[in-house]
């Protein structure tokens, strides 16, 4: 999984350098006095994301050839490489359409439902009952309704 | 000890406010959950908490931070001991010799250990902030832009090359920061970068927003992947704390470790674990019973819990005199100090004196408040252990949506949380640390600026960063830490192949 990742991510980082590498480059880099000017950096940033991000995966690809035949060592997880990437991005996809939703539904209705979903997503196999969905929904929705309350009217963030 | 008139101000500044003290004591409960609950972190802490205290007048709301960093440190104690699973990273060493000491009976007395070795080690760490920040402030004060820039560059090259054998990604993540940071418009120009003509983009990344995405989405995501386990024990405060001459004998592994967890602390990225790590080491090195370590000797817990939460203190050091944050959680006390208007850096002993010496009393009283509510609370927090992570995590991720769109009522900050969280979430899937990301953010103008400023100065000579003193040392310091890690891993590769040449050519001999 961390050989597959390192690749997306340093194409990625490839990628998305040499799509800012325009706006970058038609930026002044250094000033009449031989200073640095506003283009310095960006053009910098540029140039050392690409390098560095295939200098990264370059020292993923020896480590993987290096160490080949030996079991890949993922130690951060306690949980197989499939289950974090899926559960992972599903939250994040979750998240995403809770943001989208807010402003359609009021942050009431549209957390708790992100809540909802996320908890029953999460919901461990011995506690997958309609019990145990239900405390979990109820949860959500008093804790959404109790944070929403708390922002409005405590510290008069306007939550729509 | 010219810092006894400003403290006792400040002391009698907060000591006159009852919110103040409520409110630290109330950070030092929340901090005490957050570190007793394994997956949560004192990072997510502080920075589901910003939010809370945008009501607060500053000083108030700093000292709640505050108490609740402080808090979390000592609370990461509770599961190490009882589950073996450290609340807080930094609590993994506790875990050596308390969670055998709780299977042999005794998790009340390594509990107590812990509890006091944290005290102790806060208040040591406390005494070398109020006497070294003031000291190392005025010295800062003397830099000029080049020095400025260079301290800046590294902090950047320290936390890039502290991850092992991590060299390229650290510096890669660290320059991704840098990118960050400069999304907007040029400080002196004026002139757009990355900003597409969009007024959001114009007006750049936030800190917070982007703290958030990075350090606590990812964290968040992690603790999904925790197992949970129930915590199954007697809970009895007989028998909590040591007698006198129990507590004599632990007292120079306390001192030793606290002034390891403050040196510790000071440098950037290092953390609490690194501290607890080395402090373990040495104690078992002096200790008389050293074949108990690891099998449950007090020893052990006492140097683990002094010397994280000696980290607290050193990691406030650079935080308040240089504005360059110790750890992930100075970080997020960084973008809260910020929210409230205060910007930390040398100048804020002269600036914001009276704030500074409020903060610092606030310090103390959240130390001892340690001890209070490590007592009263010990049974609450054992039940901490036992909140459903299915109803947990989800309620953290709302807190972290709502805090983030609060802190401007901006939507722009909520996506800029919800890309750099994805980023952080498939970076650190490809081992590329997000701490260097975050600090590249938080230093990356400093170090634009400086250098710009410095180059101006000297007419856009760049000999001037090697030609002043300071300067070239910091410089010289930082290379070094860039080279380090190239030259240990380039001894590991041929020391031994080296040894193998040198017995081969003994036994031809």
């Amino acid at each position: 999984m961390q050989f597959v990742t390192s690749f997306l991510v340093t194409i990625f980082l490839v990628v998305f350098a040499g799509f800012l590498a325009g706006p970058a480059f038609t930026l002044p880099a250094y000033d009449a006095q031989g200073g640095v000017a506003a283009g310095a950096l960006p053009q910098f940033v540029v140039v050392a994301v690409v390098i560095l991000a295939i200098g990264s995966f370059v020292a993923d690809l020896r480590r993987r050839v290096r160490s080949e035949g030996e079991a890949e060592a993922e130690v951060h997880f306690d949980a197989s490489p499939t289950r974090v990437v899926t559960i992972g991005f599903a939250v994040l996809a979750l998240l995403a359409v809770f943001l989208v939703a807010w402003p359609r539904l009021s942050f009431p209705v549209a957390a708790s439902i992100f809540m909802a979903a996320l908890s029953l997503l999460l919901l461990p196999a011995e506690q997958r009952t309609v019990r145990g969905a239900l405390v979990a929904v109820v949860a959500s929705i008093a804790f959404c309704i109790g944070v929403w309350l708390a922002f409005v009217h405590l510290l008069a963030v306007p939550l729509r | 000890m010219e810092f006894l008139t400003p403290l006792s101000e400040g002391l009698g500044t907060v000591l006159s406010q009852p919110t103040a003290l409520l409110l630290i004591l109330v950070g030092v409960i929340v901090g005490f959950t957050f570190g007793a609950t394994p997956g949560l972190t004192a990072t997510m802490g502080v920075a589901l908490f910003i939010p809370l205290t945008f009501p607060l007048p500053g000083e108030i709301a700093i000292s709640m931070m505050i108490g609740l960093y402080c808090g979390s440190m000592a609370g990461g104690a509770i599961p190490a001991i009882l589950l073996n699973i450290p609340g807080t990273p930094s609590a993994v060493v506790t875990t050596l010799d308390g969670h055998p000491m709780a299977r042999s009976g005794q998790a009340v007395r390594a509990y107590g250990w812990a509890l006091i070795a944290s005290v102790v080690g806060g208040l040591i760490a406390w005494f070398a902030l109020v006497t070294i920040a003031p000291a190392l402030a005025r010295l800062a004060l003397r830099l000029g832009p080049a020095e400025y820039a260079a301290i800046a560059f590294l902090g950047m090259t320290i936390i890039a090359s502290i991850v092992p054998g991590q060299l390229v990604k650290g510096t890669l993540a660290a320059i991704i920061g840098v990118g960050l940071s400069v999304v907007g418009l040029d400080q002196i120009t004026g002139q757009g970068r990355w900003t597409f003509d969009t007024l959001p983009l114009m007006r750049g990344i936030n800190i917070m927003p982007a703290l958030i995405g990075l350090l606590v989405i990812p964290e968040l995501l992690s603790s999904i992947f925790q197992r949970q386990v129930q915590a199954q024990v007697r809970v009895t405060l007989r028998g909590m704390f040591p007698n006198l001459p129990e507590l004599m004998g632990q007292s120079v592994n306390m001192l030793r470790s606290a002034l390891i967890g403050v040196a510790i602390g000071i440098v950037p990225a290092l953390g609490g674990s690194v501290g607890s790590l080395i402090a373990y080491d040495q104690a078992k090195r002096f200790a008389r019973d050293k074949h108990m370590y690891g099998k449950g000797a007090p020893g052990g817990v006492v140097a683990s819990e002094a010397a994280n939460n000696g980290v607290t203190g050193g990691a406030l050091i650079p935080l308040l005199t240089l504005g360059i944050p110790g750890d992930t959680v100075t970080a997020m006390l960084l973008g809260g100090l910020m929210i409230h208007g205060v910007q930390p850096g040398p100048r804020l002993f002269d600036t914001s004196g009276e704030l500074v010496w409020m903060i610092l009393a606030s310090t103390l009283l959240a130390t001892v408040a340690i001890l209070i509510v490590g007592i009263i609370g010990f049974r609450f927090f054992v039940k901490v252990l036992d909140v459903p992570r299915h109803v947990l995590v989800p309620a953290l991720f709302v807190l972290a949506v709502v805090g983030t769109y609060s802190l401007a009522n901006q939507w722009f900050d909520v996506l800029v949380m919800l890309v750099l969280g994805t980023f952080g979430f498939c970076a650190s899937l490809a081992r590329i640390p997000v701490y260097p990301m975050v600090i590249g953010v938080i230093l990356g103008p400093l170090l634009e600026s400086e250098m710009r400023r410095a180059l101006v100065i000297s007419g856009g000579d760049w000999s001037t960063f090697v030609t002043r003193p300071v300067s070239a040392t910091i410089l010289a310091v930082a290379l070094a830490a860039l080279l380090m890690p190239l030259l240990f891993s380039w001894r590991e590769k041929h020391l031994p192949r080296r040894k193998e040449l040198n017995n081969n050519f003994t036994e031809q001999k």
